[in-house]
């Protein structure tokens, strides 16, 4: 179980204050809000790759940034948004590096390693371009690899930086499948990021509506998906259709 | 085939040493040479197993070839075949290691003020007369400029590739521009010196040399070796973090094995250009950008590439041509083929 109490970062003029929420095992929470409302800025200040100002982490009640980096990395794995490194590895290559934390530095992984590394290939169907080289993949399976290099590290908890950016239609639905079934099946609780309140509503057990470093409503989908919040938070006039009961949030647009 | 070449390429500096060992001015036969070698390796461990055991000679090995081949071979040739294979090897393999830690495929060791300091510090020597000071000289100046380097990259406690990059031009610059003084102010026979050791040469090579290199870079390559795979994940920049790796100590730890084994080539051999950059590439285009099999070839085919480029310096002309123009006229063609033929073997 992931549990964050108070977390605040400032940077700047900048400044995330007193987040709160926790997220239990098999449970995905969603941070939602508009650019640049500190939804990437909390899920690095969660990670300790920005020092948050007090302890206010906890990952099954231990106190999560006292731990060393190599330590963190075997409870949580982190999806970053996608980016090319300078050199074409090949998929096996990049998802075996997930076992980093748990190599000495002085070891190089051998075949027990990559042999763990193609077999979250295979959870998420990817173990075909195992021998791809990285840089040619497209959004939607670097995005999956990204996600196997996570899972190598068998974390409690993965925190995913908008998984869906940059993805098609159909790579958006299938990245965040994924991820919620592999939430329920290895018993991960997940954070990520999202910018589309449908597919949060969708695919989330939680979500956080965050605007301006701060959480304005936190709940079940159904529970703080309301047209005033939305509006408050996004500053665009918004309505929501119910059809089959699922909710469907839309901007109103004036249609000439 | 690729498993073929992979594993000539990891043998290819025991070719590349008899073969530098046979080529030279005064001709012997080649397998009087490779018995030489052997018999005299047979020889030390004797001597070795009689010191630990007090005395007692266990085996006597004589060496039975005229005098004046053993002079060539162990007094002349054999310290300079070795201190070409161990620089090639430290400057191919640093090279290697700073493309990957700074995630940039166009820099080598150079790139962190080395060289610059290094020509700085012989070119004093050389002006000061003090014509034993120039490798310690070239040696604290190369030092000097890393150190000078990293500090001024290091903003808010990390280095960046572009921050590095810059650092690393301005330290060269003020460095360059310091060595320009001197030549200038410097009487014509001594400029020449100077110019003559900015070319590099292993003309200088023996014992002694070979000592104070030989501890340093094979230590500095043996650490890389058992390193490399941590280079992968250091490729990933601020990635590396997320799957645990404690990339600035770790980078620190790169950056300083790497000064160590580059100032002490450059202070023995001076500038060679271009190995650093062409021969990890060259491994890379060719056996792909994985460091578990980059690194032990960068390390071997720059051994084999420096000694054999040195081999040719010595004996295609009656006089001895500098080789670092040797490495540059011979590496470039091959560099720009390969370059043509596989689109780089790296993202830009």
């Amino acid at each position: 179980m992931l549990e964050v109490k108070g977390l605040s970062f400032s940077y700047g003029d900048f400044s995330v204050e007193d987040v709160c929420f926790e997220v239990r095992e098999g449970e995905i929470l969603s941070l939602l809000g508009p650019n640049g409302s500190g939804k990437t800025t909390i899920l690095k200040s969660i990670y300790g790759l920005l020092k948050p100002e007090k302890k206010c982490v906890f990952v099954d009640g231990k106190d999560f940034h006292s731990l060393s980096l190599k330590e963190r990395a075997k409870l949580a794995g982190y999806v970053p948004q996608s980016h090319h490194p300078p050199f074409p590895y090949t998929v096996l290559d990049v998802v075996v590096m997930g076992l980093a934390s748990q190599l000495g530095v002085f070891e190089s992984p051998r075949e027990e390693h990559y042999q763990k590394a193609l077999e979250k290939l295979k959870l998420i169907g990817m173990e075909r371009f195992k021998d791809k080289p990285y840089t040619q993949l497209s959004g939607g399976q670097l995005q999956l690899v990204l996600i196997a290099r996570a899972l190598v590290q068998e974390p409690k908890v993965l925190l995913l930086d908008e998984p869906t950016a940059h993805l098609d239609f159909k790579n958006q639905v299938r990245v965040l499948g994924i991820v919620k079934r592999l939430a329920k099946e290895e018993s991960i609780s997940a954070v990520m990021t999202l910018h589309d309140p449908n597919l949060a509503s969708l695919y989330s057990d939680k979500i956080a509506l965050v605007k301006e470093g701060r959480i304005r409503a936190l709940g079940k989908p159904n529970e703080i998906l309301k047209e005033e919040i939305l509006e408050e938070v996004y500053g665009v006039p918004i309505c929501i259709l119910e059809f089959n009961g699922f909710r469907l949030i839309l901007p109103k647009t004036e249609v000439v | 085939m690729r498993r073929f070449l992979f594993l000539f390429l990891l043998v290819s500096p025991i070719f590349a040493f008899f073969i530098s060992l046979f080529i030279g001015a005064y001709h012997m036969p080649f397998f009087a040479i490779v018995n030489m070698v052997i018999l005299k390796t047979l020889q030390i461990i004797s001597g070795i197993l009689a010191k630990i055991t007090f005395g007692t000679l266990y085996f006597d090995v004589q060496i039975p070839y005229p005098s004046v081949y053993q002079t060539i071979i162990f007094k002349i040739r054999l310290p300079r075949v070795i201190l070409a294979m161990i620089v090639g090897s430290a400057l191919a393999v640093s090279g290697a290691v700073l493309q990957a830690i700074f995630r940039n495929p166009l820099v080598n060791s150079y790139i962190l003020g080395i060289s610059a300091g290094a020509a700085f510090g012989a070119a004093l020597a050389i002006g000061l007369s003090l014509s034993l000071g120039i490798t310690p000289l070239a040696f604290a100046f190369a030092i000097l400029a890393v150190f000078l380097t990293t500090s001024l990259a290091k903003i808010g406690g990390r280095i960046t590739p572009v921050s590095l990059v810059l650092a690393g031009v301005i330290v060269n610059a003020f460095f360059s521009a310091l060595t320009s003084l001197l030549k200038f102010l410097m009487e014509h026979e001594k400029l020449a010196s100077v110019v003559y050791w900015l070319m590099g040469s292993f003309a200088d090579a023996d014992w002694h040399s070979v000592k104070v290199a030989f501890p340093v870079i094979f230590l500095g390559c043996m650490l890389i070796y058992l390193m490399r795979w941590q280079l992968n994940v250091l490729s990933f920049g601020e990635e590396a973090k997320m799957v645990g790796v404690e990339t600035e100590k770790l980078k620190f730890a790169f950056i300083i094995i790497i000064s160590l084994i580059t100032a002490v080539s450059v202070a023995f051999c001076g500038i060679i250009g271009w190995v650093g950059l062409m021969i990890p590439h060259i491994v890379r285009m060719a056996f792909g950008p994985d460091h578990k099999t980059l690194i032990p070839l960068t390390i071997t085919v720059g051994a084999s590439f420096m000694v054999l480029a040195d081999t040719l310096a010595r004996s295609i002309a009656t006089y001895e041509i500098p080789i670092g123009i040797l490495t540059t006229i011979l590496g470039i063609p091959f560099f720009a083929y390969l370059l043509r033929k596989t689109g780089g073997g790296w993202n830009a």
